[in-house]
């Protein structure tokens, strides 16, 4: 019987400084044996839980592509009272780590085949997003699905993360980037203002299309009418969310949203799901 | 498994037959532990206690533990050994518990000993252990299993089911191959005659009659607790809530848990311990959101668990009406009163 | 029957929310099992026929002022209860102008254990209290015991008869100061050896679950976030090791230095019955003999742990 509870042990390759201020970091953890990398066979929408071995374990969208076969890359936002949090940025390269995972449900790529693809992040949530793009643009998925528009928002440019790679995206012809701050500075050039807003103004178009989201709760409550003012249903809005976790496997009974664990069940919804459960996130 | 199967001793010989069993398992029963009982390993026989209709803790901890270690770890900052052997389980039998904890212990398989991500120490105390019923012959002001579509003399999770005689002795059914294996091993002779067999059918109809409450409708409660998630339902019982674990940490369906490293310097475990619902800790995400924020919200989290989410998941209610959390809440929230007045709520 | 007491109250309740003087008021109504009582929380006056008042009504309704900060409250007091209220004052946990202040009289209040012992619930047909007897009914017939035979183990030994402070007085009692020691069962404790504590000690706390029952019935744990559920230090373990069980007591009890008035509710709230008066009556002994201090006795004084002075005693220094 293999033990759920059990992780790898992984190793940190790199670590990058993603803000400002700091707090966000990536990093990119390689596994010493490359068949627990096969074996680690997830789909963009993810998460894993990693694990600082004396400080605990906690769940983290999985942000790089499942096509990046080398490593597996998480995005992890310290918070002061988050221990795990705070023993990751405290790592350094080198360092082993537990991972444990692949847990919970994952974008609807087949509902998302041949249609166009509307992507919206906001601030540090947008890893597991990332991870779906980077899927979407290989070479050998890109001519599966129709046009794709992101928007990106953050308070201020300085708190855009993957900024090099998504300024990388801008560039290319097969995806629209649009981003955003609340707060622009002097050397800012892109939209200003909420990303709700933002997508007001470009309008992206709703037929035939499928909108992904994923952001603070604010943007994700006002993102989702905005949405629907343009056409899309509530099917057709697919969400992804963050609860308090422990195990992972639907068996502590602390993530759930009515009868739905986040982590078996989700984390990704759509709005028509999330509309039917109490509304207790 | 037929009657044909059905043991019967004097009810003084019990401890001779625990003795017995003794030689071949681990043997955990109901002990006298300040003025209630609870599960303990007994060394002898006669150790046991069988006159409090139920234990003060149920039988959940011998296969969900308090406390257990998930693995322990060593580690310097480059190199990390991990240790996921397990607490050897030897042959155990669980005796003495009563319907409604044995009836418990299936939910918690429904939970634990899954497809995928089975859970590997549940499954193996699972494994090694027998489980021995005792019918209940009289109720506890605070039992309520009839409620829950059970009864005194159910045999639901069980491998053995003792039922009491009204001439002072045991009748002792085996009901799957592993309570079969036990009275073999505990060497007890088949020694039923026609009216043994007799006054134990007498005896089962007896206890399943006992209670003569009509059970609650799990479907339709659930459907009810859905459309009343937002009403004036859940106003009231929250003030008093003390936000204890006792409810909790007492009922023998309740499993959730929290994951804990416990280290010091550069060797540690992984363990998981109980947690509750009812605790604000629970679900507070470290970025400091709440999404059960006040009292109300999780008391509500645990009514809807029991009575709508577990119905939906599991298709079962996760209340086997032991009335535990009845009896011993410092402030008597009383699932029994909270279940009525479901059922009257007109309320939306 | 209604006792003069409870009409009282009934009366001076639906008088306080009908004239708006009181938003909501705490007090005891009937429970689910037997006679039992449970906490009341009533802002209907149409309500407050539901209320009652007897020698059941043990739990400390105190606790329930933390979450009511924002109303104008009335709250049943037993004398011992007023003293948890003025701890409350004192560390300005609440507004005494916004608090009404029901001081009832009390002659003891039974032992929930003690009852269940006398009169097994699956064996008692009724339950009925007369004057100072308990009338129990089985299917043997009736008996009758004295209510002072049920009694808390703390009103055994109490000596706080009349309300430290209240507004309304419901009723009055003769109840005269109880003679016996109250810390004659610590002073015994404390006399033993070092090991023979750590024994007892540690018999007490093998029988805890952690269920935190005590800590949420103490009117004075009100900290927002407990030592025990704090991350970042992360102080302890939440196991069932006896060490991490041991200190939580320990460091709570210590925090109650000053603070604990003895009222019983951590005892009358276990679900497991762990004894923890038996050392938090060893910290108010401290407080009484070194800081000449006794919890709840006046809301103008400074507790010890609010205060310093040269003079403390501090033989625990190096």
């Amino acid at each position: 019987m293999a033990d759920p509870y059990l992780p790898y042990t992984v190793t940190i390759r790199k670590i990058t400084i993603e803000n400002e201020t700091r707090d966000i970091k990536t990093f990119e953890l390689v596994f010493p044996d490359g068949q627990q990398r096969e074996q680690f066979d997830f789909v963009p929408g993810q998460f894993a839980q990693l694990s600082v071995f004396g400080a605990g374990e906690s769940p983290i969208g999985i942000a790089s592509s499942p096509l990046d076969a080398d490593c597996v890359t998480f995005t992890v936002k310290k918070y002061p009272t988050g221990v795990v949090t705070t023993a990751l940025h405290n790592c350094e390269p080198g360092q082993t780590i537990g991972l444990r995972g692949p847990f919970g449900n994952h974008y609807p790529f087949d509902q998302m085949a041949g249609k166009d693809i509307v992507i919206v992040g906001g601030g540090f949530a947008v890893t597991t997003l990332r991870s779906t793009i980077r899927y979407l643009l290989h070479e050998s998925k890109r001519s599966g699905f129709g046009k794709i528009t992101f928007f990106y928002g953050a308070r201020t440019p300085g708190e855009l993360i993957y900024h090099d790679e998504i300024s990388s995206w801008a560039q290319r012809p097969d995806i629209d980037v649009h981003l955003t701050v609340d707060n622009p500075d002097d050397n800012w050039t892109s939209h200003s203002g909420v990303v709700p807003a933002v997508v007001t103004k470009i309008a992206p178009a709703s037929d035939n299309a499928i909108a992904l989201l994923c952001g603070p709760p604010i943007m994700v409550k006002y993102t989702i009418p905005a949405l629907k003012d343009l056409g899309f249903p509530a099917e057709q809005i697919i969400t992804s969310l963050e609860m308090r976790m422990k195990c992972g496997i639907g068996k502590c009974g602390r993530c759930n949203i009515g009868s739905k664990y986040v982590c078996i069940d989700g984390p990704v919804f759509s709005v028509a799901e999330l509309q039917k459960l109490p509304q207790e996130f | 498994m037929s009657v044909d199967q059905l043991r019967i001793i004097p009810r003084k010989d019990l401890p001779q037959w625990l003795d017995q069993m003794l030689s071949s398992f681990t043997v955990v029963a109901p002990t006298p532990q300040a003025d209630y009982t609870n599960f303990k390993v007994i060394t002898s026989g006669d150790q046991v206690d069988l006159e409090s209709v139920n234990t003060r803790m149920s039988p959940k901890h011998l296969f969900f533990p308090k406390t257990e270690r998930l693995f322990g770890f060593t580690t310097d900052r480059q190199q990390v050994d991990l240790d996921g052997q397990r607490e050897d389980i030897p042959p155990r039998v669980l005796f003495g518990l009563r319907p409604c904890d044995a009836r418990a212990v299936t939910m918690l398989d429904q939970v634990f000993d899954t497809d995928i991500f089975r859970d590997t120490s549940y499954v193996v105390r699972r494994q090694a252990t027998t489980i021995v019923t005792l019918a209940c012959n009289r109720l506890a002001a605070s039992c309520f299993c009839t409620r829950l579509g059970s009864n005194p003399a159910d045999t639901v999770g069980s491998d053995v089911i003792i039922v009491e005689l009204p001439d002072n002795r045991l009748a002792i059914q085996p009901l799957t191959s592993k309570g079969q294996d036990l009275l073999k091993t505990a060497d007890l002779p088949v020694s039923a005659t026609a009216p043994d067999i007799e006054a134990f059918a007498q005896a089962i109809h007896t206890a399943q009659n006992a209670d003569s409450t009509e059970p609650i409708d799990p479907d339709q409660l659930a459907r009810k607790l859905t459309t009343i998630y937002e009403s004036d339902f859940w106003d009231h019982d929250h003030q008093r809530c003390l936000a204890c674990g006792t409810c909790t940490y007492l009922c023998p369906t309740c499993h959730c848990f929290d994951i804990a490293d416990e280290a010091k310097d550069t060797t540690g475990q992984r363990v998981r311990n109980w947690d509750s619902c009812m605790f604000g800790l629970f679900t507070l995400h470290a970025s400091g959101h709440n999404p059960r924020p006040v009292q109300k919200h999780r008391l509500r989290q645990r009514i809807m668990h029991k009575f709508c989410y577990t119905i939906d998941r599991y298709n079962q209610a996760f209340c086997v009406g032991c009335g535990r959390c009845v009896s011993r809440c410092p402030v008597n929230i009383d699932l029994r009163e909270i279940l009525n007045q479901l059922e009257d709520y007109q309320g939306g | 029957m209604m006792s003069p007491v409870e009409q009282k109250l009934q009366t001076v309740a639906a008088d306080l929310l009908s004239t708006e003087k009181v938003d909501l008021v705490i007090a005891y109504e009937r429970g689910t099992a037997g006679i039992g009582v449970r906490p009341a929380f009533i802002c209907d006056p149409a309500n407050t026929d539901r209320l009652v008042y007897n020698p059941l009504c043990g739990h400390n309704l105190s606790v329930y002022l933390h979450r009511h900060k924002d109303k104008k409250v009335a709250i049943v007091a037993k004398p011992c209860d007023t003293r948890s209220l003025v701890g409350l004052i004192q560390e300005r946990q609440i507004e005494r102008d916004s608090l009404t202040i029901l001081a009832v009289p009390c002659e003891g209040v039974i032992d929930p254990t003690r009852l269940e012992a006398l009169a097994p619930a699956e064996k008692t047909r009724s339950l009925a209290i007369e004057n100072d007897q308990l009338i129990i009914e089985t299917d043997n017939g009736q008996q009758h015991t004295p209510l002072k035979d049920l009694l808390s183990p703390g009103c055994c030994t109490c000596t706080i008869t009349e309300p430290v402070i209240s507004d309304q007085l419901l009723g009055t009692s003769n109840r005269q100061p109880c003679k016996t020691d109250e810390f004659a069962q610590i002073k015994v404790l404390a006399e033993k050896t070092s090991q023979d504590r750590w024994e007892d000690f540690c018999a007490e706390m093998s029988k805890c679950i952690t269920c935190f029952a005590c800590r949420n019935a103490c009117p004075a744990c009100y900290c927002t976030t407990c030592f025990v559920d704090a991350s970042g230090p992360k102080w302890l373990g939440k196991t069932d090791d006896l060490s991490d069980v041991q200190i939580f007591h320990i460091t709570r009890m210590v925090h109650m230095a000053g603070r604990c008035t003895g009222c019983g509710a951590c005892l009358r709230a276990c679900p497991m019955g762990v004894n923890l008066q038996k050392y938090t009556g060893k910290i108010r002994l401290d407080a009484r003999e070194f800081f000449d201090f006794e919890a709840g006795d006046d809301p103008e004084v400074k507790p010890p742990l609010s205060t310093y002075s040269e003079s403390d005693p501090n033989e625990f220094f190096m």
